[in-house]
C-alpha cells in the first residue's frame, strides 16, 4: 500500500512538472531552459518526494508509537544487559546502598534510556510539548531507574514499562500534531 | 515585491479554488497564481503536503481521471467533500476576521496618512 501511494506521488508529481515546462515551452522559452525555469518554480523533486514520505508517517500515530517504542525497547535491553554486566561483582561483594561507583552509573544509564528517546521526541515534536509530558516522564523515570531491579527476582518484566510509556508518548505527541493541524 | 507564500496558509488557498470546481495539482497552482496576480509566489511542490494533509483530513477527494489530451497522463483530479465545503467556509470566515484585524492594527502605518513615529 506504501508503494501505491509512492507511485501515485511519482506519477501525479512527473505529471504537473511536465505540464509546468509545457507552459514554459508555449512561452517561448527553448527545452532547456524551459527545463530550468520549471525546477525552479516546482521546488526540488526528491525533496519534495522524501517530504511527502516522512508526512505519511507522521500522520499515523500508531506508527510513531510503534517505533518510539521499538527503539526504546532496543536500548533499554541493550543498556539493561550491559548495567547487569557491569554491576554483578558489586552485587555479589553486598553493597548496601545502590548509590556510587559503579551503582551510580547503571542509575544513570537507567535514568538516560528513560530520557532519550523522550528528549528526541520533544526535539521532533516541539518543545512547548515538553511539560505536558513530565508526569509520566517522572513515572517512567521512576520505575525504570530508581527501583533495583537485579536485588529483587522477577522484576525485570518492569522494563516494558518504559517501553509502554515510549511508545504512549510518541501516539500522545502524534495525537496531538494531527489535532492543531486539523483546527489551523 | 512577490512574497513567497507560507505553507501553513497554503491548505485555505486550496480549499478556495476547489470550491468553484474540480482542479488537478497543475490547475490549482496555475489558479492561485492568477488569482494574486504574482503578488504571492507559490512554488508548485509545495502544494502537495498541503493536498495530502487534506485528503487525510478527509476534506478533499482526489480522483485518477484519464487526460484530456489523447496519449496524455492520467491526472488526479481534487474536489471538495461535504465537510471540506463546510470546513473552507469556516476558515474564510476565520481568515476574513484576521485580515480585518491585523488592517485594524495597522492603522494609517505606511498608507497616505502615515505620521512620522516622533
Amino acid at each position: 500500500m506504501q508503494n501505491q501511494r509512492f507511485e501515485d506521488d511519482q506519477a501525479e508529481l512527473e505529471a504537473h512538472f511536465a505540464e509546468r515546462v509545457q507552459a514554459y515551452l508555449e512561452l517561448g522559452e527553448t527545452p532547456e531552459q524551459a527545463q530550468l525555469s520549471a525546477r525552479e518554480k516546482f521546488g526540488d523533486l526528491e525533496t519534495l518526494k522524501r517530504q511527502l514520505c516522512w508526512q505519511r508517517m507522521r500522520r499515523h500515530p500508531v506508527i510513531i508509537g510503534a517505533l518510539a517504542g521499538l527503539c526504546w525497547l532496543a536500548t533499554a535491553v541493550v543498556l539493561h544487559l550491559l548495567t547487569g554486566w557491569m554491576v554483578a561483582p558489586v552485587l555479589h561483594e553486598r553493597q548496601p546502598f545502590p548509590i556510587g561507583g559503579t551503582e551510580g552509573l547503571l542509575l544513570l544509564m537507567r535514568v538516560y534510556v528513560t530520557l532519550a528517546p523522550a528528549a528526541l521526541l520533544v526535539v521532533w515534536k516541539g518543545g512547548e510539548r515538553f511539560p505536558r509530558q513530565i508526569p509520566a516522564l517522572v513515572l517512567g523515570i521512576l520505575v525504570f531507574s530508581v527501583i533495583p531491579m537485579a536485588l529483587v527476582p522477577g522484576l525485570e518484566g518492569l522494563i516494558l514499562v518504559p517501553t509502554l510509556h515510549g511508545a504512549l508518548i510518541g501516539w500522545r505527541l502524534a495525537f496531538r500534531a494531527r489535532q492543531e493541524k486539523k483546527r489551523v | 515585491m512577490a512574497r513567497e507564500l507560507p505553507r501553513n496558509d497554503i491548505p485555505i488557498f486550496v480549499l478556495a479554488i476547489l470550491e468553484s470546481g474540480p482542479a488537478h495539482g497543475y490547475a490549482i497552482a496555475r489558479e492561485i497564481d492568477q488569482r494574486c496576480e504574482g503578488g504571492l509566489v507559490l512554488r508548485d511542490g509545495a502544494l502537495y503536503p498541503a493536498l495530502r494533509a487534506l485528503e487525510d483530513d478527509g476534506l478533499i477527494v482526489g480522483e485518477w481521471q484519464p487526460s484530456s489530451e489523447s496519449g496524455g497522463p492520467p491526472r488526479k483530479t481534487y474536489r471538495l467533500t461535504d465537510e471540506g465545503k463546510l470546513e473552507a467556509s469556516r476558515r474564510a470566515t476565520l481568515w476574513r476576521s484576521y485580515a480585518k484585524n491585523v488592517e485594524r492594527i495597522l492603522g494609517n502605518l505606511g498608507g497616505q496618512g502615515a505620521k512620522p513615529a516622533i
